[in-house]
């Protein structure tokens, strides 16, 4: 059996990748309401992307857990990581139905929860179908 | 499951830090070892038993009343 302990301790994403998303995500959304006419309120996103970005790479220098799950990982980081995007899903669909429902009641086509509540399951139904054949 | 894994790194006088970093885990994840709250893959597993020279049967142990875990 070929294994190597270093194979435990993969690099998920660079250390500073998070914050420079969240800056990303920003930026997006400063151009975005910019070319909306809105452009304070997307100065107002990015400051807080960035706000939130500083948070995280201040926090990435202490926490040993946040450095696991966006950096220096390991299995049972990897699997905190998997867990906490799986719940964050069930989660979002859960907001998304409730969301469906609400319009539903009020009468309207239930747009675009109904569109979003459908991605989910054709996601869902794709991801068991790829993982299927691979584990 | 239950596991002899801080006896065994005791025994050798190291530190969870150092075990980790022989074993390529975090801290935190030879802690999580320990205290049972996390079961290792078969890969880590062997990792361990291979460092401290024991077989795994003889570091890990089903717990029927954990057998799920």
């Amino acid at each position: 059996m070929s294994m190597t302990t270093r194979g435990m301790a993969d690099k998920a994403v660079a250390p500073r990748a998070i914050p420079l998303f969240f800056l990303g995500v920003g930026v997006v959304c400063l151009v975005a309401a910019t070319v909306g006419g809105r452009p304070v309120l997307g100065l107002v996103m990015l400051g807080a992307m960035a706000v939130c970005g500083l948070a995280l790479a201040l926090l990435g220098r202490r926490s040993e857990t946040y450095r696991g799950v966006t950096g220096e990982t390991d299995e049972r980081f990897a699997l905190m990581g998997r867990s906490a995007w799986a719940t964050t899903g069930v989660v979002l669909t859960v907001a998304n139905l409730g969301g469906l429902t609400g319009e539903l009641v009020a009468g309207r086509s239930g747009s675009p929860f109904s569109w979003l509540m459908g991605l989910a399951a054709v996601s869902y139904v794709s991801c068991v179908g790829v993982l299927r054949q691979r584990m | 499951m239950r596991n002899r894994v801080r006896e065994l790194r005791s025994a050798r006088g190291l530190s969870q830090g150092q075990l980790g970093v022989a074993l390529g885990v975090s801290r935190q994840t030879v802690n999580a070892i320990e205290t049972e709250r996390y079961t290792p893959s078969l890969p880590l597993a062997f990792a361990l038993g291979r460092f401290f020279e024991v077989r795994i049967e003889e570091m890990f142990h089903v717990d029927d009343d954990s057998r799920d875990g």
